[in-house]
């Protein structure tokens, strides 16, 4: 029994880790046999951390997916407490809602914005003006999640009403209980949501393409110029995105914590 | 207690206050005047409307109709946020994300109190909830307890007018619910403030309350001190809820008597109509019947439970089940028969 299932485990693992090994491998290579690396070099890793455009496209990523998903996160946190408050029946319609940027291919999202918006008064097709709202809408479903499960962990109704009591206006309650208290949540379920921020190529492509080069963009390039190097950046979005998740296990880990104390 | 403390304290008053859920009355005509000082229960089992006019009150529930006073004001329609009661819940609804000392603050801070009397305000509440130099503890570190006295501290802290207080020991473990009983009963006491209690525990509402509101199916069955409930309930209901009761159908046969679980009771002191007759455990007295012997009114011994300070007995009289608690030094035995003694002016007559 132990046996089967540490085979299947084995199995699982190997699965997934092998194509990041194998490009790790790859990503240190310089030259290849039919199956093997002949030679190693650290040529690929220096080359792409010696380029300025990809420190410079990887702080553009970083802008994107941080303000998509902190804009995305500011919509939706007072949406979803005026929702608890005033009109739980509205809370399904609302979930289904958010998984509509789900549903529609980016191209087809893509080639709506831009018919919209490269003419005036709203001429801001090719900005980055353009983009992080684009993005805030396609990480939507994972940050609905995030905010959803992080306001059913903590009791939001009960919590506004004691503010309430205490003489605190609807913005007060926002801004001094229910962002603080969801937030931890927020953050550690967002983390979906950033990577998919991080990653996203089709709008990125499309809406701005080398006007406000992004990571991935960067990487598209890259991969018909240089394998090795192209290899080293999936590498490093890996690491990144393992990264931020073990980031997020911990935030939750330590709420596990904190509603141990309470038991006790 | 020191004189900052006393507050002035105002009536709360309920004018047939109405509210229906999906065409089901939670709350059906309901008045009710709380005097200034005065500490007052809703008392009933869940789904019986207390808790939807405590939260009247508070302003989380507008009533469809009626009126709600506190002190001179007409709060009706007034926001919750400017009605200036202090609220007190069940699951404490502390602020995760704060302190102790934040916690109650919390009021003050949104009432805009200067740096240094928020400060004071702060530990002169700490100090009289009992939570000396907790002021900077994480409240998820607390115990139910301390969080109910923070919970407390929070809501008195804003010199609310009135005290509302929903089910505040429900969620604690029997011993501090005993404690913080006491506590909050003297505290409500020095502070001289009005509050109204929301509880299902008839323990809770008897011992801390002034007066007692026996509420069914959203309305009032009885109200009135904890000792009218407990000697004179006004009906069958009252008589279940509020302390154990022996409650039997009884026929009237004329002469004074009364025919109850198959046996033929005399009692003079009462009017003789059929209805039902009740009779408390405690009142009960049981002597042991030698082989052979009858009594007018007497019963087999089917359980004995000893409780330290007296003992349950379990009856059959006829073929209905008695409860009596009796003195702990008489020892009897399962399947015994016993002669029942009930003064003739402790049987109290219900309707049915």
């Amino acid at each position: 029994m132990t046996f089967l299932r540490r085979g299947i485990i084995g199995l699982l693992l190997a699965y997934l880790l092998l194509p990041i090994l194998m490009t790790l491998v790859y990503s240190l290579s310089s030259s290849w046999t039919e199956l093997i690396p002949k030679a190693f070099s650290l040529e690929a890793w220096s080359n792409l951390f010696s380029d300025p455009k990809f420190w410079a496209d990887g702080g553009r990523s970083l802008i994107l997916a941080f303000s998509a998903v902190a804009l995305s996160i500011f919509f939706l946190v007072p949406t979803l407490f005026a929702i608890t408050l005033y009109a739980p029946k509205l809370s399904s319609a609302l979930e289904f809602f958010s998984l509509w940027p789900f549903v529609f291919p980016g191209v087809i999202m893509a080639v709506g914005l831009i018919k919209i918006f490269s003419t005036p008064p709203l001429a801001i097709s090719g900005t980055p003006w353009l983009l992080i709202p684009a993005v805030t809408v396609v990480v939507m479903p994972y940050a609905y999640r995030a905010v959803a499960n992080a306001f059913e962990s903590s009791d939001v109704r009960q919590l506004a009403e004691a503010a309430r009591s205490l003489g605190a206006s609807d913005l007060q309650i926002l801004a001094w209980v229910i962002f603080p208290t969801v937030l931890p949540g927020v953050l550690s379920g967002g983390v979906l949501a950033l990577s998919a921020a991080f990653g996203e190529f089709s709008l990125a492509q499309l809406l701005v393409g080398s006007s406000w080069e992004t990571l991935p963009y960067y990487q598209y390039l890259t991969n018909s110029q240089d394998g090795h190097k192209s290899a080293a950046i999936s590498v490093l979005a890996f690491a990144i995105a393992w990264g931020l998740g073990s980031f997020a296990l911990g935030l939750r880990s330590s709420d596990n914590l904190k509603d141990a104390v309470t038991v006790a | 207690m020191t004189n900052s403390n006393a507050i002035s304290s105002v009536n709360i008053k309920l004018e047939n206050i109405k509210k229906t859920y999906n065409g089901k009355a939670a709350v059906d005509n309901v008045s009710l005047e709380v005097k200034p000082g005065e500490m007052v229960s809703l008392l009933g089992p869940s789904g019986c409307g207390k808790t939807t006019t405590l939260r009247a009150v508070a302003g989380f529930e507008i009533p469809d109709s009626g009126r709600v006073f506190i002190g001179d004001q007409d709060v009706t329609k007034v926001a919750a946020e400017q009605r200036r009661v202090g609220m007190v819940f069940q699951s404490y609804a502390l602020f995760p994300n704060l302190s102790v000392a934040g916690n109650i603050a919390f009021g003050l801070r949104v009432a805009g109190w200067e740096a240094a009397k928020l400060k004071a305000r702060v530990s002169e509440l700490l100090e009289v909830v009992g939570l000396h130099g907790f002021d900077r503890r994480s409240v998820l570190t607390l115990s139910g307890g301390q969080r109910q006295r923070v919970a407390l501290a929070r809501a008195l802290a804003p010199n609310p007018r009135v005290l509302l207080l929903d089910e505040p020991l429900s969620a604690l473990d029997a011993k501090i619910r005993a404690e913080l009983r006491t506590e909050l009963r003297r505290l409500q006491l020095d502070l001289g403030i009005t509050t109204l209690l929301v509880t299902h525990d008839q323990e809770e509402a008897m011992s801390m309350s002034d007066r007692v509101v026996v509420m069914n199916q959203g309305r009032i069955e009885q109200l009135g001190t904890p000792r009218d409930l407990y000697a004179t309930p006004a009906s069958p209901f009252v008589a279940a809820f509020v302390g154990a009761m022996n409650l039997m159908p009884a026929e009237a046969l004329g002469n004074s008597s009364f025919r109850v679980s198959g046996q033929k009771v005399n009692i003079p002191n009462l009017e003789n109509k059929s209805g039902r007759l009740g009779v408390r455990p405690e009142v009960i007295e049981l002597m042991p019947l030698e082989p052979g012997q009858t009594a007018p009114l007497q019963a087999v011994i089917e359980l004995v439970t000893y409780l330290g300070a007296d003992q349950q007995v379990i009856l059959k009289v006829g073929s209905d089940t008695w409860v009596a608690r009796v003195e702990n030094d008489q020892i009897f035995a399962r399947g015994q028969h016993v002669a029942l003694e009930i003064p003739s002016n402790a049987w109290l007559w219900l309707p049915i």
